[in-house]
């Protein structure tokens, strides 16, 4: 199983945070030049980058403004993630002066792959193997 | 340079990939294997060699077509590095104050 872990402090409430996250204003001010947000579960959610890559989702759980889930996947399969096929958990925590930012990325990996035998996680795998031979 | 996230999205090339991760082969092999014409195996072989994820050895006159862990390593560490431009973007933009 393959997860992507990040942790970031950002200055700002979690309530700023959390917008940024789960609406289409919020979105387009550092992730998309489109984007579209339905915040509520099984709700639309989609950016398109600055190189025309496009990402395909959808809101799967929202506890504002701490948490929120959603499926992740690339237009067209990029990179082999086909649209929602890999799932992102973001948890926000206020601290004193700060938002405390944990992203965990899922299922990039045999679980949901359709081709689970070529996915990410087991090439991985097989270079952590390699990598630990003597 | 082929970007290595590129060159592993094409699932004929993982498949590539993934044979020659546990052996070498020649072209003519890994077409059969993977069921593609000879030209479309060489044109994503080449495609996997600028990405720095294949290297290919001279034995003869066979060229053995093998994986390059350090380019595997480096696709890694891309796959890693994946989310961080964007919460430094995300961070950015929280902290700018100019909204809601």
């Amino acid at each position: 199983m393959t997860d992507l872990r990040y942790e970031i402090t950002i200055r700002a409430s979690v309530d700023v945070v959390y917008r940024h996250l789960t609406e289409r204003e919020g979105l387009l001010r550092w992730i998309g030049v489109e984007a579209s947000a339905q915040p509520e579960p099984g709700g639309e959610l989609t950016w398109t980058h600055e190189n025309g890559a496009t990402m395909i989702g959808r809101f799967i759980e929202l506890e504002p403004p701490s948490r929120v889930v959603f499926a992740y996947g690339w237009k067209d399969d990029l990179m082999g993630v086909p649209p929602e096929s890999t799932t992102v958990e973001i948890h926000l925590h206020e601290e004193a002066t700060h938002t405390l930012l944990r992203l965990t990325h899922r299922g990039l990996s045999d679980d949901n792959a359709n081709d689970h035998e070529t996915g990410w996680d087991y090439f991985l795998t097989k270079l952590d193997k390699h990598l630990s031979l003597p | 340079m082929v970007d290595p996230i590129d060159a592993i999205a094409h699932p004929g090339r993982r498949a590539m990939l993934r044979l020659v991760i546990d052996d070498e082969y020649p072209a003519g092999e890994l077409a059969e294997r993977i069921g593609m014409s000879q030209p479309a195996t060489s044109q994503h072989l080449k495609i996997l060699r600028d990405a720095g994820l294949v290297t290919v050895r001279v034995d003869g006159p066979r060229r053995l077509y093998r994986v390059d862990l350090h380019g595997l390593e480096r696709l890694r560490s891309e796959l890693d590095g994946f989310w961080e431009p964007s919460l430094q973007a995300l961070k950015l933009a929280a902290e700018r104050g100019d909204w809601p």
